[in-house]
């Protein structure tokens, strides 16, 4: 017996080994309630799990049963891995689970197709790991099967494509910018005119890339819907598009877009080539000008014609027909009497010629002036139509108006008079002429029954009255502008403001 | 025995001459002593002949009537020239007493009152167409105020750049908006401001707004109801 080993080194020992028994006791006992955990986790997991170790199944849980399609673990541990897997994957997952045990380079997620227990096909996600099971190399396997949410994606991936063909096959450029007016998207149209690809575009500011320039192009609608955060429109003309000769004008769009918070996190911009069509409704209006021009220089022909030759020989006639039997006395009385019937009907020829003539263009603009004339039109257009026609001017006698100025003036008011007595059933008319330099106002308003501006300019140009065209026209000729304003029952008033240019003297 | 009165006539139509010397050629107190069919051969034949009396259509192919009136009377003070013209407008018929015609007659009356105006001039007197005279009369005693009543004078006298800042007064814009509008001083604007209340005879800017909107420079309802 060693010394000092006595029956208190003894007890204390034996506590020693008491405690530590407990002490491990406890570890055990831990270990076995975390043992439970994992197992009771990994049973009532919603993923399938599964170890697999070489190419068979060591053990699944009832999930992995679940997913395909059998009743107990049993009926699938001891089987292969591949026995699972369709066809088409089933070299490749079991390659996978080779090289994960072996320790080399395996992917830890993959998707994969699943052959369940009646034959039918899943789509299954998976995400394996090596670990060890029982001292060897083992994979363990999560599985989650997304058969429902692959068709979902796919049904949207497939919407999306539809939708972009559908924007790809707009003749319009359509395109997705971020506040900076960065484009995010943009469809074949967009991209392709200017010779580029859709995805050339994606990040650049559609400025720049589009026109070249650093800054947003004059009147961008996409600029004002930044301020006003509402959809913007506008026609814009471009002097150097990329990829276009020339210059060109675009109807284009801007839309913002507003997430469900109702913050704008982009904008839609639609533009659209309407250059052609600008070029042929400048070539109507310009044509138009031409026709009204040629109008007024045919109707100065001709009135200048009849006054001066018809009028003139007719008068010759009469002088003649009245002086004809003044050598030859002895001439029968019938026949004096017939000469003085042709001589009167002569007389009221010339007088009717001369109606005409004025009608035609009035000869007192170019001797009495335009405020004269318009006033002596208006007191004759009274006093034929009934109506009560209040003329006043100011400022106009200075003015040394340009005589094509004047005659479309005198024209408009015209018109003017002759649409209301045609069609606004109007008691009293107002008439006012003023300059107001740079400008001349001219307004003509009446208290008649009025009608629906919008819906009238719209079916304008299918009707045979072409009161308001014809005005519309002309005020372009004056480079002027003209507004009118209606309301059924309440009267029109129509305002026309052009700038004066006076008389090229010499 | 009296002295027949001489007539030479100025009118590009053969046909029209030979009508009117038919026509004089019914009073024996008158002589057709010669006929010119343009302005230049007129005024040598009135030089030459020193007519009583000359008859001058206005259009002529190479000078207008009312100039050859004018050359002639300042040639020849004892001739007359009676006008008898295609026109029958006020401003023809005072430019051609005006170049010293005295009388006027309108083609298609030349029948009925060209011996009546003959007689006229000899003697010293005015003649005028009874045809245009009632035109005439009705003018002269309308004209001046009708005139009157359609424009209005006062805002007749305002320069363009008052009238510029009169409009935009009457649409409500100050002093200090005008002036940056039209890249002037406040106080020019002042200027033109107190000058156009002068002009019209104006003290507020309710009667500026007012006067304005009675023009038509700015939009109100001018309906009497």
């Amino acid at each position: 017996m060693e010394r000092g080993l006595t029956y208190e080194v003894l007890k204390k020992k034996v506590k020693e080994l008491e405690k530590e028994a407990a002490k491990r006791r406890y570890a055990e006992n831990a270990l076995m309630e975390s043992e439970e955990r994992y197992r009771m986790a990994v049973e009532h997991s919603n993923d399938g799990v599964a170890i697999l170790k070489g190419d068979n199944h060591v053990f699944v849980n009832q999930k992995f049963v679940e997913i395909f399609g059998y009743n107990v673990p049993d009926d699938i541990v001891g089987k292969p891995v591949w026995a699972f897997v369709h066809s088409d994957d089933r070299k490749r997952v079991t390659e996978i689970n080779r090289q994960r045990q072996k320790g080399k380079q395996a992917p830890t997620r993959y998707e994969c197709k699943g052959v369940r227990k009646d034959g039918g096909t899943i789509d299954l996600e998976v995400s394996a790991t090596k670990t060890m099971y029982r001292g060897e190399p083992v994979s363990l396997v999560f599985l989650r099967e997304v058969t429902e949410r692959k068709l979902a994606e796919e049904a949207v991936r497939e919407r999306e494509a539809h939708m972009r063909a559908v924007l790809d096959a707009s003749i319009d450029r359509i395109r997705y910018v971020d506040k900076d007016m960065r484009i995010i998207w943009g469809n074949k149209t967009t991209a392709m005119v200017h010779g580029m690809s859709p995805e050339d575009i994606v990040g650049k500011l559609c400025h720049k890339i589009f026109v070249g320039r650093d800054n947003p192009c004059q009147g961008c609608p996409t600029v004002k819907a930044r301020e006003t955060g509402k959809t913007e429109r506008a026609l814009i003309r471009q002097t150097r598009v990329k990829g276009i000769e020339g210059e060109t004008f675009w109807d284009t769009y801007c839309v913002p877009l507003m997430s469900k918070s109702g913050k704008i996190e982009g904008y839609i911009q639609v533009a659209r080539n309407i250059t052609d069509q600008k070029l042929a409704e400048d070539h109507i209006h310009a044509l138009t000008q031409q026709l009204m021009k040629a109008q007024e220089s045919e109707r100065q022909m001709i009135s200048r014609e009849l006054h001066d030759r018809v009028a003139q020989d007719l008068s010759t006639l009469k002088i003649g027909c009245d002086t004809l039997f003044d050598d030859n006395p002895e001439v029968v009385p019938e026949l004096r009497k017939k000469a003085l019937q042709l001589s009167e009907i002569l007389h009221k020829t010339i007088m009717t010629i001369r109606d005409l003539t004025y009608d035609l263009r009035p000869p007192s603009l170019d001797q009495l002036g335009l405020v004269s004339t318009v006033y002596q039109y208006c007191e004759d257009f009274a006093e034929q139509s009934g109506l009560s026609v209040d003329f006043h001017s100011a400022g106009m006698d200075n003015l040394q108006l340009d005589s094509n100025i004047e005659i479309n003036v005198y024209r408009l008011i015209q018109e003017g008079l002759n649409n209301i007595k045609k069609h606004a059933k109007a008691k009293d008319v107002f008439i006012r002429l003023v300059a107001s330099s740079p400008n001349v106002i001219l307004r003509i308003e009446d208290d008649g029954r009025g009608f629906d501006v919008e819906e009238r300019m719209a079916r304008i140009s299918n009707e045979k009255r072409m009161g308001l065209r014809n005005m519309e026209e002309r005020v372009r000729l004056l480079q002027g502008r003209m507004f009118i304003q209606s309301r059924p029952t309440r009267g029109t008033k129509i305002l026309i403001e052009f700038p004066y240019k006076e008389r090229i003297s010499g | 025995m009296v002295k027949k009165k001489t007539v030479l006539i100025v009118d590009d139509h053969p046909l029209f001459r030979e009508g009117l010397k038919a026509i004089i050629g019914r009073d024996t107190r008158f002589e057709v002593v010669g006929e010119a069919g343009n302005g230049r051969k007129g005024r040598r034949m009135a030089e030459k002949i020193k007519p009583d009396i000359v008859i001058i259509d206005i259009s002529l192919p190479d000078k207008s009537g009312i100039e050859l009136t004018h050359e002639i009377r300042s040639l020849l003070g004892e001739t007359r020239v009676l006008i008898v013209s295609m026109h029958s407008k006020i401003e023809y018929i005072s430019e051609a007493f005006q170049a010293g015609a005295t009388g006027y007659v309108v083609k298609e009356s030349a029948s009925d009152r060209l011996l009546a105006a003959l007689d006229s001039v000899t003697e010293g007197d005015y003649f005028l167409d009874s045809s245009v005279s009632q035109q005439v009369v009705k003018k002269l005693m309308e004209f001046p105020l009708k005139e009157a009543k359609i424009t209005d004078a006062a805002y007749g006298t305002l320069t363009p750049r008052e009238q510029e800042i009169m409009r935009l007064l009457a649409e409500g814009l100050s002093g200090k908006e005008i002036a940056e509008r039209l890249f002037i001083s406040p106080k020019t604007v002042e200027n033109h401001r107190s000058s156009i209340m002068n002009k019209l005879d104006l003290h507020s800017t309710m009667e500026l707004v007012r006067y304005a909107a009675r023009l038509g420079l700015i939009d109100v309802d001018l309906w009497k109801h």
